[in-house]
Formats: C-alpha cells, structure tokens, sequence
C-alpha cells in the first residue's frame, strides 16, 4: 500500500492587457494505492477521507481479467524529511507593483500582451512500508506573451524562465524577456512563409530540446515500450548518428526538472538513453523495472495527489557523444548552402508507436550559402524519429536549456529540456 | 458548508464591505479503468469538492477558494483583498434571479458503484478481446453543484454523468486510436474497438502519400478542428484583440451554420445554466457562414462594454478552484444535403493530433494524420506518416459539401464536412 498526502500553496498573477488578476489557493489531498488482481488508485481532497481511499484502492485492486501477471521491484527503505511544514509568506502587493513595471517595458506596438507568474509550494509526504519521505516541492513560473497585428496579419511570441526553491524573486531580471517578446512579435509581421519541401535544418538549442524530450524522451520511457508502443524497443539498436549522447538526468543546473526522491520513494538517478546513436537504457517506476527487470531510475512521478505516479521524464537533454566531434554555431550555419534554421519551440506532438512527430517553430530564417537570409514564420517540421536521429549531421558545443511542463495521461509536470545547435539533413518542412 | 460562507458573506454586505457576492460549490467523482495489452492495468477513484466565491468590492471582482468550512473567513479575505488589483468594472453585477429551463434527463445512477465498474469492465474486455489491442480507458464521471448568489439565484443541479472510452488499436506497425463520450451507457461502446481495428488495417496497408484535392473531415476529425475553430469566437479573445474577425464578417461558407445548444441533451455539455445561474439557450454562433456573436460570461460583457443581457450564458468552469471563464457547450452544425460518404477521388480525415501547434491567430496549422485514407475508385488507401496542412479559417470557407446525417461525440453533434484547398503532404 503507498499512501500520498499533498498540502499546496499557489499564487498566479496574470497581467493581460494591462489587467491583473490574481488567484491564490490552498489546498489538500490524499490519495492511496493497493495492489492484488490488479492496481487500485483513489484519491480525495478531503484528508479525512484517508480511510476511505484506502479501502476504494483495495476495492478496485481485485479487479481481474484472468491475465495477471505483475512485477514491482523491490525498492530500499528510504526515510527523509527536509519540510518546513509551512508556507512561507509572500508580498503580493509588491509582486503586483513589480508585474506592473515589468508590463510597461512591452513596445506599445503590440496588439494584446499578457505577464504570468506563478509560484507553487507543495508539501509531498509519502509513506509505504518502511518508508516515509516528506518534502518541499518549490517551484516559479514566469511567461511573457505578445500579439502584434498588422492589417489581417496577426503573429504573437513568447518566453519562459523557471526557476526552483524559494527565494526573493527578482521580477527585474525578466525585463529581458517582455522587451524580447514585443520586438519578436512585431518582427514577424513582415515575415514569409516558407516553401513546403524538404531541407537541411538546423536546430537551435530549445528546437533540439523540444525534440529530444517529445520524439526521443517519450519513446524511451519503459511504459511505452512494455505497452508495445514506442519505435525505440531494442536496447542496443543503433538508432540514431554516432555524434550523439541523451541523457535524462534527475539533476542538473538550473534544471526545471531536478528531483531528489521520485513519488514511488525512489532516489532519481541519471539515466543514458542513447549514446554514441546506440539506444542504451530506458526510464523505469517499479512496476516496468520489475517487469522488465532492470535498476530503478527514480522516474516515477505525479502531477498532484490525485494523478497516480506514472513515468516521466526530468531533464532530458543531448549533448556531443565525443567533444572533438562538434562544430561552433557559426561553422554549423556557414557549411550548409541552402537550409532553414530553425528558433524557438512552439509546440509539438508525437506518436512514439510509429516514430511520427512534428514540431513548430516560433520563427525560421532561410540559410543560404552559408548565410541566414529571409526570415519565415509559420514553420513545422515533421519526420520520423529514427530517421531523424540517423539524419543529424553535425552537434554544437554549446548546450543549453530550457523549462517547461510536459503532458501525458492528462498530468503536467515541470521539466527542463534543451541541447546544443544540431544539423539536420532531409527534413520535411511545411 | 456553503451556509457558512453565505452567513459571512451577508455580514460583509451588511456592513458594506462588499456590494455583491456569488458562491459556487462544486462534487466530482469519477471511477476509471486503464487497460493495456492483455490486461486491466489500473482502476481509479476520485473524489473533489469545493467552494469557489466571487465578491465585488468598490468595482472590482475578487476571486477565491476553498475545500473546507473552516477556511471561510480567510477565503472570503481572501478574495476581498486581491480583489482591488483587479479592474474596476462599473457594469457588471452577478446574474439576477430568473427561472431555468425546465429539461429532463436520464444520467448513471451516482451511488451504483459496482454497477458502474462493471459495465466500465465490460466495455475493456470488449477491447481487450481484439487483436492488436494496446490500451483502453473507461470512465464514468459525475458532477453536481450550487450557485447562490446575491441576487436571488439558488440554483441546486444534481449529479450528471458523463461515460467515455477510448482504446488504440496496433495493426503491424500502425496503430489508430478511437474514442466516444456520451451522457450514459450506450451500446455504441462496443463497437469501438473493432471500428479502430478497422481503420488500423486499412493504415497498415497504406502509404506515404501526397493528395492535393477534397478533404472529407469525417465527424472525429471535425471535433478537434471545430473546438480550435471556436476558440477564436470568446470574448476574452476579442477583449484582448488576439482574433481578427469581428461580428459580421463571414468565417465560414455560406452553408454553414454552427449552433451552441445546451439544451440539448444529447451532447455531455447539456445544462440547464451557465455556471453563473444565466438560463441556458439555444444560440447562432456562425449563420450561414457570418460571425454573429461571441461568446462572453458575465465579467467579459461588462469588461468589453457589450450588451450583457444579450451575449452573457457563456460562463463556463473548469473547477471550482479556478475563475470563472466562457466556454461553449453542445456545438451542433446542422446536417446538409450532401451524401458525401458517396464521394469518390477525396481524402477521409478521421483524426489528426497536435492541435496546440496550430497558429490560434492566424489559423494556419500542419497536424500529422493519426487516422485517414484516401478513397480512390471505391478503394481505401490508408495514409502513413503524413501531415494535412491549410488554414483552418480559409478551410471553413472552403466548404463543398455538408454530410446528409450527423454523429454524436462528445459536446458534438455534427456532420461530416468536405473541404477543398488543405493539402496532404
């Protein structure tokens, strides 16, 4: 039996056109889950109702199907405890009054803007068998977003930083940012749209990101290949260029994803997906390294009590398999005669049973000998996960990282993602 | 509990210290089971309640909420003094007293919880007993809720269900996924699975193609591209200028016609009220291809100096922990002439996925194609690994022709849609 309790604390300020709306929130939850024909999960936001989830996880455990057939792996005995078991005391007014300077720095050019902040204080406790781990789950938000018109044009851009564990924030240092997002925004107007067909790409660090964690990461997440549905299912298959080395690390700097204990009470260690374009290892909760009989990785996660733990990812990022075998920014762009670089993430999906993904861009521009040339709005890409991993051509040295919070099975959790610059040849553009 | 807030709240409005007050309370439960491969994964139990309450104080509306009776002094604090960072909205009151519609409806019995898991079982192990089966999801989720407000709105709504079930069915190499929500128990669950069987046969032998002509959106395919449609029709779009059309301007062809409907119970956005207390009615959202109104709650009509009476009935909720939003519910186009399931030489779209790339603004999207095929000469040519490509406000326009009888999923009732000018690639 494990057994959950959640307390949260949440601040959200938006300032959108000008307009500040605030929401700050408590809130409580248990949540339990048993294990007999089958796994039974219950949950409440009534911490009284502890009783009551228990005895609905065993009532649903018994659910059978006559295939039964499941391995958890046994876990060491963990006790841990580092909460304050309380919730520190924020000035809104002045956050406010901070928001509201940071809102005059957008160029008045812009059509709507908005600011979001928001900061989240969760006290984890988990408990099962001998273990007990309590603690602070700490994180800020921080986003910018511009929409710039011109006559039926409309475009918008935004940023993101994160950050994690409590402190003064200095809502200054995202001036950067807004001024960022309006100049963007407007610079778009005047962009083009590119022609459909296939390129030379190259990535910039937050679109190898974004393509690291959503087409590699989630492929290489164990429910997916136990479940028959990820295209990377042979550890040992060269799957992608020699050039290349992923990594879903449970720590690293500045890390949005960064976590000690995973929510099954598990330390988070570093796990090498792919190294050398050789697939090596997957992410696994005690469930899928039971059954597949493998170390656990510590990544199980949930989004709040009542989201039972499932795999996830934490800071998934690629990086030069061999440092001598990389390229400078510069020498990636000038060495390619007709391509399209890709900037900034703008979404993306995959499906990681067939390898189909596709991602956009926030803006694009033309490489043409060797030069960026006209700028392009409006830019997807879209392939196929292997083939891609084969088609990357040249790494950068530079790595670089950014936050986010990733969905799956209708949970968000934060994570980092990010790489170096990457080449990519034959790639679909539309 | 809610007493408690409503006794505080009176006080506050005794002494002037708040001009208006609204309080929402909300009961969730819902019971799930999870399948994968060969057997029931996981089964689960939720329950949630809560109070979520609006003030107006000197002009501005505060929000906040709560869980339990004994934080309602510091949630209704709360609410009041964060309320002054708000905008000041002269116009706007909470939603005076009137009388609801009076429709009835059946809904799964709330406290049959062994009934329910074992209807939810019966429609996994009708998933599980078809080849290639991957996983399935089951559920069955209840909601009730209060609205008091003080104007005299006392709405109580009793629990109403909705059921879903989704399964992803492997063929070879491909896989498809299918899925249908409805208010309750239907036979038409059991025809899932092999309707995704289906369809993952007819991908597997497919191929990667380009196809330039008519795109037939069939009624899956036309929910997720109608619900990104809409999205541009709210009134926090157009309060915060991020949508290009205006009331007026023609958005679709001039066939089309998109209904909000949530009288009908049909769809699982059924309701009697927005979530204001605002009766329900039946609204012309686009007719005959012109815009003719947003969709605003309350707040945004006060906020966007439109006539409140006339465009309010939008309010929508995603929790009682989160502000009010607008929200359609039942959407419904009505059916056309066309038999267009005749057609021939077209691309069938049943399903495309990763709509959150599409450009909300501009429309333009690229969305690979989980389900489809082209129909060449009466034979199905499954569609591989491509992306259907256009511009979501040029494709409305483009319509050809609209399905003769309509599908129900979901908050949809909709026929399916021949659009000409997307391409296949």
């Amino acid at each position: 039996m494990d057994l959950w309790k959640f307390k949260t604390y949440t601040i959200k300020i938006t300032i959108q056109n000008g307009e500040v709306n605030i929401v700050n929130d408590v809130y409580n939850g248990v949540s339990a889950r048993a294990f007999d024909k089958s796994i039974g999960f219950a949950s409440s936001n009534r911490l009284s109702d502890e009783r009551l989830v228990i005895e609905k996880a065993k009532k649903l455990s018994k659910i059978k199907t006559g295939n039964e057939d499941y391995r958890f792996k046994h876990k060491p005995v963990e006790k841990y405890n580092n909460s304050k078991k309380e919730f520190p005391e924020y000035d809104i007014e002045n956050i406010v009054n901070e928001l509201k300077k940071l809102d005059k720095l957008f160029t008045p050019k812009l059509e709507s803007r908005s600011l979001k902040l928001i900061i989240n204080h969760t006290i984890r406790s988990y408990e099962s068998d001998d273990s007990s781990i309590t603690h602070d789950d700490i994180w800020g938000y921080f986003s910018s977003y511009g929409v710039a018109r011109s006559g039926s044009v409309m475009e918008s851009w935004s940023e993101r930083k994160g950050w994690l564990g409590q402190g003064d924030i200095d809502i200054n240092s995202f001036s950067g940012l807004v001024e960022k997002t309006g100049s963007k925004a407007v610079g778009l107007l005047s962009a083009e749209h590119a022609k459909k067909g296939k390129y030379t790409v190259v990535l910039d660090p937050d679109m190898t990101g974004v393509f690291t964690h959503e087409a590699v990461g989630h492929a290489c997440e164990a429910d997916a290949v136990i479940n028959k549905s990820s295209v990377l299912n042979r550890l040992g298959e060269k799957v992608g260029n020699g050039l290349i080395k992923i990594t879903d690390y449970s720590s690293y700097p500045d890390g949005f994803g960064n976590i000690m204990f995973d929510d099954e009470g598990v330390r988070s260690v570093p796990v090498v997906l792919i190294n050398h374009g050789t697939l090596k290892n997957y992410m696994h909760n005690t469930y899928t390294a039971g059954m597949m009989n493998f170390n656990l990785t510590g990544n199980a996660r949930m989004e709040d009590y009542d989201s039972p733990p499932i795999i996830r990812m934490r800071n998934t990022i690629l990086e030069p398999a061999n440092v001598k075998d990389t390229y400078s920014d510069d020498d990636i762009i000038s060495n390619i005669s007709k391509g399209i670089f890709l900037h900034g993430m703008n979404g993306g999906s995959v499906d990681p049973l067939t390898g189909s993904f596709m991602f956009g861009a926030k803006e694009a521009y033309m490489i043409e000998k060797g030069e960026l040339k006209t700028h392009l709005r409006d830019v997807t890409m879209i392939g196929n996960i292997k083939e891609t991993l084969h088609n990357i051509a040249a790494v950068g040295r530079h790595v670089n990282i950014g936050p986010g919070f990733c969905g799956k099975d209708g949970q968000l959790i934060r994570v980092s993602d990010g790489g170096p610059m990457i080449r990519v040849d034959d790639v679909i553009i539309g | 509990m809610i007493e408690k807030y409503e006794k505080i709240l009176k006080e506050k409005m005794k002494k002037n210290q708040i001009q208006g007050y609204e309080i929402y309370y909300e009961e969730t439960k819902s019971i799930n089971i999870i399948s994968k491969l060969n057997k029931i994964k996981r089964s689960e139990w939720d329950y949630d309640s809560g109070i979520g309450i609006r003030v107006i104080v000197d002009g501005h509306v505060g929000f906040s909420s709560g869980q339990r009776t004994e934080d309602a002094e510091k949630v209704i604090h709360n609410a009041i003094s964060t309320s002054k960072f708000n905008p000041v909205i002269n116009t706007f009151s909470f939603a005076p007293k009137s009388k609801p519609h009076n429709i009835n409806y059946d809904s799964v019995d709330y406290d049959d919880e062994d009934g329910i898991i074992s209807k939810l079982k019966e429609y996994i192990m009708t998933c599980l007993s078809v080849d290639g089966h991957i996983e399935s999801y089951s559920s069955v989720s209840f909601g009730k809720h209060e609205i008091i407000n003080s104007e005299g709105v006392n709405i109580v709504e009793d629990w109403d269900s909705e059921v879903s079930l989704s399964t992803v069915i492997k063929q070879g190499d491909m896989s498809v996924s299918e899925s249908l929500s409805l208010p309750t128990f239907n036979d038409r669950f059991y025809d899932i699975p092999n309707i995704a069987k289906r369809n993952a046969e007819i991908k597997q032998n497919g191929k990667r193609m380009k196809f330039d002509g008519t795109v037939v959106l069939d009624s899956d395919a036309l929910y997720s591209l109608l619900s990104f449609y809409l999205s541009s029709f709210t009134g926090i779009r157009r309060h915060y200028k991020t949508v290009k059309y205006d009331v007026g301007d023609y958005v679709a062809c001039d066939r089309l016609t998109v209904i909000d409907d949530p009288l009908n119970i049909q769809g699982t956005e059924r309701s009697r009220h927005d979530m204001e207390g605002v009766p329900s009615e039946k609204r012309e959202i686009v007719k005959n291809g012109m815009l003719r109104m947003f969709a605003y709650n309350r707040e945004y009509a006060a906020l966007d100096n439109v006539n409140i009476n006339e465009y309010q009935g939008f309010c929508a909720r995603s929790s009682y922990s989160n502000k009010p939003t607008i929200g359609f519910s039942n959407i419904i186009i009505p059916s056309g002439n066309d038999k267009i399931d005749e057609l021939d030489n077209v691309a069938i779209i049943r399903s495309v996925f990763g709509l959150h790339t599409a450009n909300p603004i501009s429309g333009r999207f690229g969305l690979p194609i989980d389900n489809g095929y082209v129909l060449r000469n009466g034979e199905k040519i499954g569609l591989k690994d491509v992306m259907l490509s256009g511009n979501i406000f040029e494709g409305f326009n483009n319509v050809v022709a609209i399905g003769n009888k309509q599908d129900v999923n979901g908050p949809y009732i909709v026929p399916w849609l021949a659009i000409d000018g997307w391409t296949i690639l």
